[in-house]
């Protein structure tokens, strides 16, 4: 069931601009994105990682091809159940958390369920993960309060709210000193481990692709130029 | 999402509240002319109610009532006017006393405002009783009596005369214009008259009463016409405004036509001229709506101008609302009820902000003192209306362009 695909992009190309000023962020990429499983993407800067995230998470639609999901092509589906896929399906972790300060923590977790009205199960649900990744006693706190760790803690517990298959992080450690920074990626690892999440996470850094790299259930993914490959070339450390 | 959206709105608290006062001070305008406006809407109302089925004839095309001389065969002549006598229930007659009897007490030294005048008017007390007149709200003292040149006053004096108003005072009456040959009034009761409703800066007539015979006796004295009214007011068994117009008609037509020869008279319904005062005064009401709108609508730009920038900082955070799953209607709804929540809190300030201005206008301190003001649940409504309709205004442009926020285009780089 773990290894089961997950998202399938098929020949899938993204291209910025028109006519003599295009810029082609993916170039004819095929991905098999399978559950259960730590990926990282790694590149550098303008190497199309983001792009990859973006369309991954149905943010961006590509120019070209096709991202499958359970065999449906959601590049082609309307706004509305886009945002239904990103609910149920996808949870985001961001470099700058993105918290909103008038609301505590527990709150913030639950960001993604206000517009459907809260219930107390979800209240516990919100607790339970905050419980998950550290945070069980802070629950009430301001958020304006948290260290940078704690906060990223507090957006992955706010990815997991709607108990999403994957996670997708962009550059989670980015504003963290390298200590906070790997309990964060050892909190995605327990992640996958545990809660059988798909862990999708875009880095520079190379000590996270090392991690991951060296874990059962990781996969390094190496991108430049809009191409994958699974291992890096010489120049892709020159960045 | 509501609870949500009334936290966010006050993310940025002074903004937030400064628009809000701005909205409330528009709704204030609305709320105070509207509780105005009912107010003295429904004195309208109850002078037109009362006045139905009243007509007062006066002498044709003379100015003034006191220059108004109708003989005293004219009410029996109106009785036998065709197809109008019978509907006539009962009569009362006036004769004013020209207005040199009391220049002395009127104007600003002696009554509130420019403009205020004291008329002294003669009656017939027993013709009075039964029509329901001054004679029937005696509040203090006692009737005049025939003869004693006594008087019975205005209860508004009390108040607003700058001069001793009090049972056994002496009023001098002039008995020409020069005010050397005078002689005196007595007062021996206070009546009731009800007030016109209106703010005090309005100019008000106040009256004195005394007995139709002492008041032909001093028209003699000052060689003025005498043994003549100066009014007669009729009252017809009807039920509408119409009825009492065909009736005034009819009495014009008969006049017009020799019937009361050699006297030609005016009737006038009462309650088309309180109709005419209505339909002036709904002009007035008009502008001031106007001006409540246009303030309302200065202020529900203050809304727009908040929540635009508010919209404009947090792109970000509505990008990242998207990504957990918001759908565009959400982001929309969200941001129109945070302009709701400033529509409103501004409804409050302008109700709460308004209803203390009405309390000091309707007070008797302030220059408005005495103007009626009713707080009614359709001004409540309509403020609360205009609040909303303003939060959905203020509201739509920002919510649009927040919900079309696009996460990639705004998170690039993040």
């Amino acid at each position: 069931m773990r290894n089961i695909s997950l998202i399938n992009l098929k020949n899938v190309s993204k291209i910025y601009g028109e006519e003599r000023t295009t810029i082609k962020a993916l170039n004819q990429v095929d991905l098999e994105i399978e559950g259960g499983k730590i990926f990282t993407i790694m590149g550098p800067s303008g190497s199309g990682k983001s792009t990859l995230l973006n369309i991954l998470g149905a943010m961006d639609k590509p120019t070209s091809g096709e991202v499958l999901v359970n065999e449906i092509d959601i590049g082609s589906l309307p706004e509305r159940k886009l945002a239904r896929y990103r609910k149920e399906t996808i949870g985001f972790v961001f470099q700058s958390f993105y918290l909103l300060p008038n609301l505590d923590v527990i709150g913030n977790v639950l960001i993604p369920l206000i517009p459907y009205r809260i219930k107390d199960k979800d209240r516990e649900r919100a607790q339970e993960l905050l419980n998950l990744v550290g945070l069980g006693e802070r629950a009430h706190s301001k958020v304006g309060k948290l260290s940078g760790g704690e906060s990223q803690r507090v957006a992955i517990a706010r990815s997991l709210i709607n108990n999403p298959k994957v996670i997708l992080a962009d550059e989670p450690t980015g504003n963290l000193d390298s200590e906070t920074g790997k309990s964060i990626i050892d909190l995605l690892i327990k992640l996958a481990e545990e809660e059988h999440k798909t862990i999708i996470i875009v880095t520079h850094d190379p000590r996270i692709a090392q991690v991951v790299g060296e874990h059962p259930l990781g996969k390094n993914i190496w991108i430049k130029d809009g191409e994958l490959s699974e291992k890096p070339t010489y120049d892709m450390y020159c960045w | 999402m509501l609870k949500f959206s009334i936290k966010n709105a006050f993310r940025k608290k002074g903004t937030a509240t400064l628009a809000s006062i701005g909205v409330g001070f528009g709704l204030m305008l609305v709320f105070v002319i509207g509780a105005f406006t009912a107010g003295v809407n429904a004195q309208f109302q109850d002078n037109l109610t009362r006045s139905i089925g009243i007509v007062e004839i006066i002498e044709k095309d003379v100015e003034g009532r006191a220059n108004s001389h109708l003989p005293l065969s004219l009410p029996n002549k109106l009785y036998d006017t065709p197809n109008v006598g019978n509907f006539i229930i009962n009569h009362n007659i006036e004769t004013q006393a020209p207005i040199y009897f009391t220049s002395n007490y009127s104007g600003p030294s002696k009554l509130q405002n420019l403009g205020d005048t004291l008329t002294l008017k003669g009656l017939n007390q027993s013709l009075d009783q039964n029509w329901g007149g001054p004679t029937t709200k005696l509040l203090q003292g006692r009737f005049f009596t025939i003869g004693n040149n006594e008087a019975i006053v205005d209860n508004r004096l009390l108040d607003a005369a700058q001069f001793p108003v009090s049972i056994g005072v002496n009023i001098t009456i002039s008995l020409d214009p020069g005010g050397i040959n005078t002689t005196t009034l007595t007062i021996v009761g206070i009546y009731e008259e009800e007030d016109i409703g209106a703010p005090d800066f309005v100019p008000r007539e106040y009256y004195i009463y005394t007995d139709i015979q002492t008041l032909w006796n001093y028209l003699y004295r000052a060689g003025e016409e005498t043994n003549v009214y100066s009014t007669i007011d009729l009252r017809f068994n009807v039920e509408t405004t119409e009825e009492t117009e065909n009736f005034a008609d009819s009495i014009n037509e008969y006049s017009d036509g020799g019937g009361y020869s050699p006297t030609f008279i005016t009737a006038v319904a009462l309650a088309t001229f309180f109709k005419s005062i209505e339909e002036t005064f709904a002009i007035f009401n008009a502008f001031a709506g106007i001006i409540g709108i246009i303030t309302v609508i200065a202020g529900g730009m203050a809304i727009i101008v908040t929540q635009l920038m508010s919209v404009t900082a947090r792109m970000k955070e509505f990008a990242i609302l998207k990504s957990t799953g918001w759908k565009n209607r959400h982001i929309f709804l969200n941001v129109v009820y945070e302009s709701l929540t400033l529509g409103l809190l501004g409804a409050a300030i302008g109700m709460g902000i308004g209803g203390i201005l009405i309390i000091v206008l309707g007070s008797g301190a302030s220059p408005f003192g005495g103007a009626s003001a009713i707080v009614t649940l359709e001004g409540v409504i309509e403020v609360l209306a205009y609040a909303l309709g303003l939060g959905v205004v203020g509201g739509l442009y920002p919510g649009i362009k927040a919900s079309r926020v696009r996460p990639v285009v705004v998170l690039k780089g993040e």
